[in-house]
């Protein structure tokens, strides 16, 4: 069952007095109920964006988001609809992910009265993502930032949602700790039932736990496929080249193959594809006309 | 753990500095007085039955006032009026600004406008003048004093406020809160307004000497306390006409120095105990 | 041997961070140095330029060329620092100063440590921009720092540090904020300058793809110890201490 659909969305950054930079540029994703979609890209290719602009924190220029068959509303002032409480989200930052002035039985204790829920208690929560249950009295500062990762996932998860985001929830943490976070968070939504839209500029990461990989590059999204697909034969020149870059730690020697030139600025992206210019195989019809097409947005496999 | 244990042995190392702890000794000394002046004072304050502009000796430590009342019981009762008053003046301009500027902060648009209009109103003109125009407006009075130095004060709380509440709305956790379908004021009660009470804290302390200074002020021009009220403003004034003894105002003033001294001390070390990077360049300086 | 540290040992109020450090850099080699975050990487980082925090209590050695960092006096430590050991900082970002221009502060250390006059040291800096392949050198030099992209800003902290010729170049997490394809630039770019200028450097990063893909040795450091040193190959593919295996157990790409 489709839990989340994100059509042809556009969302704009204003600053007065400048262009209006269109962070994210008709981009379309969907997740399943007890799916986990991989959202990758480089920083500043507007994933953080769509994530926020799915929560309702940014408010959508153009398109549809579209949660459980209604329309994901722009949080304002007011409280946020009962009906969109089922989506939560884990952020980056894990040291400004949780209250320093609240103890986390609390804080956990707010996800578990959104979702009505009298007789799971936080220490459960706090052993379900792997922390001991007497954890509950204390405060945010003394945690290490993997632990209170857990525990700002161990707050969302609280809530019951039927979609759980995380926005780069490991890109803070240490090497060893990233891919146990990762799977922890695959594990805890797959088992209740929930989708999970995953954003990560780590590709590695994103393979062990996504079923399937959106490929993002300046506001679009350029690839999408099942990750095992997607891993062992990239179509998209682009993702091929973010695959090529990621070192293998295998003690052989080799250094990862470079892409040439920067993410243009998102104010004044290049006409025709948006990759084009730093291409290594861009042909002529690439220069004129947008490839608007999936799952792969590229000229190379226009569909038949 | 360690981040814990080094807060704790960061936190009285600012307290230990000399200036801090002269502050807090002159503080709570007048803080006592405050409450034990009619213990501690050995004559009425208001009674006029010794004789007249006698200097300072063994009987009247400070000396006496042209109307025969003992200067040394009357700067005693005089904390009893200050320190209660300026302090209360303070705890509205923190309630006052900081609520105003936090709703400001937090729910932008014409609220922020408006807030902040009045503020910058307030801040165009000086700041002395205008608690005179306000103060004179309404009528001398003690009472109409503190209103008036509550007008000109609390938009400094507003301003501060409204960007220490602008930074921390965008915070994760803020963001998270609302997520689980914080209201608006539940969010500004539980995961805004305490982790932005350190900075106004500190600037509450430094500015109970600037309140107590501008409340004296005001009662030194006749604006505020009337006689024979021993407020220590008042009592400044009144040794200015006779100008020939000394001691009259010599001795309110100092207890005015006092305590706005020891004040703005007890801020500096709440700010450097609060602030980490402060508190490193103390250390630094220390080795 | 360039720069041999021998049982280094550092604690700042009463806590050993460093408990027996021993490296040794070779010019035209990377080192790297692995570790996770509070192992003491980033101090020895730091101690081998003699930029130890205030209050640190250091025994052991640090060897140039003869000479101990660690007893020098700040006088001659500043003349070392910048000319003959460099370091570049994680975040560009930070390390560049925002308000000169990259021609400035390329030349600023040449004039200063080699006393060249201002055509010289302008000639240099754009060949220097060369070098850490900025395209449009001559334009470059005029451009401040937020002009560039977090990538170009590594490379022209790169050429900062190269200004002086040194021969020790501290490199502590250089491609950490940087994006994957980003960062595959740099490091070609760090294994060139290596190769071509004779360079010794140190790697400092907790990323064991990055040393994989450049370090010639691997240093694995565990709460202030060196814990397995060897080649590359070797310590990658068969690693001997607990922690190293552990910490490749740990990496999600090469498992599944």
């Amino acid at each position: 069952m489709t839990l989340l659909t994100v059509d042809d969305l556009v969302v704009e950054h204003r600053t007065p007095g400048r262009p209006a930079v269109r962070a994210v540029a008709g981009a379309g994703l969907t997740v399943s109920s007890g799916e986990v979609v991989g959202l990758v890209g480089e920083s500043g290719c507007g994933k953080s964006t769509l994530a926020r602009a799915v929560c309702g924190l940014v408010p959508a220029t153009s398109g549809n988001i579209t949660f459980q068959g209604g329309p994901v509303r722009p949080l304002g002032l007011r409280r946020r609809h009962r009906s969109l409480l089922g989506i939560q989200m884990v952020f980056q930052d894990p040291y400004s992910s949780l209250n320093p002035r609240r103890k986390i039985g609390a804080q956990i204790a707010d996800g578990l009265a959104v979702a009505g829920d009298t007789t799971t208690t936080p220490a459960d929560l706090l052993e379900r993502v792997g922390l001991p249950r007497g954890f509950e009295g204390r405060h945010p500062h003394e945690f290490s930032g993997g632990q209170r990762q857990r525990i700002a996932i161990a707050r969302a998860l609280a809530a019951r949602p039927a979609l759980l985001i995380g926005d780069e929830p490991i890109s803070a943490l240490d090497a060893s700790a990233q891919a146990k976070v990762a799977t922890l968070m695959r594990e805890l939504a797959v088992s209740s039932g929930a989708g999970l839209l995953f954003i990560s500029h780590d590709l590695s990461v994103v393979r062990i736990i996504a079923d399937r990989i959106a490929v993002m590059y300046l506001g679009k999204i350029v690839e999408t496929g099942p990750t095992a697909e997607v891993w062992a034969n990239p179509r998209h020149p682009y993702t091929k080249a973010l695959l090529g870059a990621i070192p293998a730690a295998d003690g052989a020697g080799h250094l990862p193959a470079e892409l040439a030139g920067d993410v243009p600025d998102p104010a004044d992206p290049p006409g025709g594809c948006r990759f084009h210019p730093r291409c290594p195989v861009a042909m002529d019809v690439c220069r004129a006309k947008e490839p608007d097409f999936t799952p792969v947005a590229c000229w190379l496999h226009e569909p038949a | 753990m360690s981040r814990l244990s080094r807060r704790r042995r960061r936190l009285p190392e600012a307290w230990r500095r000399p200036l801090a702890v002269v502050g807090g000794v002159i503080a709570l000394t007048w803080l006592i007085v405050a409450v034990a002046a009619p213990l501690l004072a050995p004559y009425d304050p208001l009674a006029q039955e010794l004789p007249r502009l006698a200097p300072p000796g063994p009987d009247h430590w400070f000396g006496t006032d042209q109307l025969g009342r003992d200067i040394f019981s009357r700067v005693l009762y005089g904390a009893r009026v200050s320190i209660p008053l300026t302090l209360l003046l303070v705890v509205l301009s923190v309630l006052i600004g900081g609520l105003l500027g936090a709703c400001a902060g937090y729910f932008g648009r014409w609220v922020d406008e408006t807030v902040m209009r009045f503020a910058d109103l307030v801040f165009a003109f000086p700041t002395v003048i205008l608690a005179m125009v306000v103060a004179a407006a309404l009528g001398a009075s003690l009472t109409n004093a503190v209103l008036a130095v509550l007008v000109v004060a609390w938009p400094s709380y507003a301003r501060v406020t409204r960007g220490l509440v602008m930074g921390m709305r965008e915070r994760e956790f803020v963001l998270s809160g609302r997520l689980l379908g914080f209201s608006a004021w539940r969010s500004l009660r539980l995961d805004v307004l305490p982790n932005v009470t350190g900075p106004i804290l500190v600037l509450a302390t430094l500015d109970i000497g600037t309140a107590l200074l501008l409340l004296s002020g005001l009662s030194f021009l006749g604006l505020g306390a009337k006689p024979p009220s021993p407020e220590w403003g008042a009592m400044v004034s009144s040794g200015v006409e006779v100008f020939d003894s000394w001691w009259v105002a010599t001795f309110p003033g100092l207890a005015i120095l006092t305590v706005v001294l020891a004040f703005n001390f007890l801020g500096d070390t709440l700010r450097d105990a609060l602030d980490p990077r402060t508190a490193r360049a103390i250390k630094v300086r220390a080795l | 041997m360039t720069l041999t540290i021998s049982n280094l040992q550092v604690s700042i109020g009463g806590a050993k961070i460093l408990r027996g450090v021993d490296l040794a850099l070779q010019p035209g080699k990377v080192h790297g140095l692995a570790g996770e975050s509070g192992s003491g990487k980033t101090m020895t980082g730091l101690a081998t330029l003699g930029l130890l925090p205030h209050g640190a209590t250091t025994s052991g050695r640090v060897d140039l060329a003869g000479r101990d960092l660690l007893t020098m006096p700040v006088r001659e430590l500043n003349q070392v620092r910048g000319k003959e050991v460099a370091m570049v900082f994680q975040d560009p970002a930070t390390s560049l100063h925002p308000m000169l221009t990259v021609g400035r502060q390329l030349t600023e250390h040449m004039r200063h440590h080699l006393r060249l006059d201002k055509a010289t040291a302008r000639a240099k800096a754009f060949e220097l921009l060369g070098k850490v392949r900025i395209p449009g050198a001559e334009a470059a030099l005029k451009r401040y720092p937020h002009q560039f992209s977090g990538g170009m800003r590594q490379r022209i902290a790169i050429a900062v540090a190269l200004a002086c010729s040194p021969k020790v170049l501290i490199a502590d997490e250089p491609t950490t904020a940087l994006d994957v394809t980003v960062q595959a630039g740099v490091l070609r770019l760090l294994r060139s300058l290596c190769d071509d200028l004779g360079l010794a450097v140190l790697l400092v990063t907790h990323d064991l793809g990055v040393m994989s893909a450049v370090a010639d040795e691997v240093s694995v450091m565990k709460d202030g110890l060196v814990v397995e040193t060897g080649p590359r190959e070797r310590v990658l593919r068969t690693p001997s201490h607990a922690y190293t295996r552990s910490l490749l157990d740990a990496l999600p790409g090469e498992t599944a």
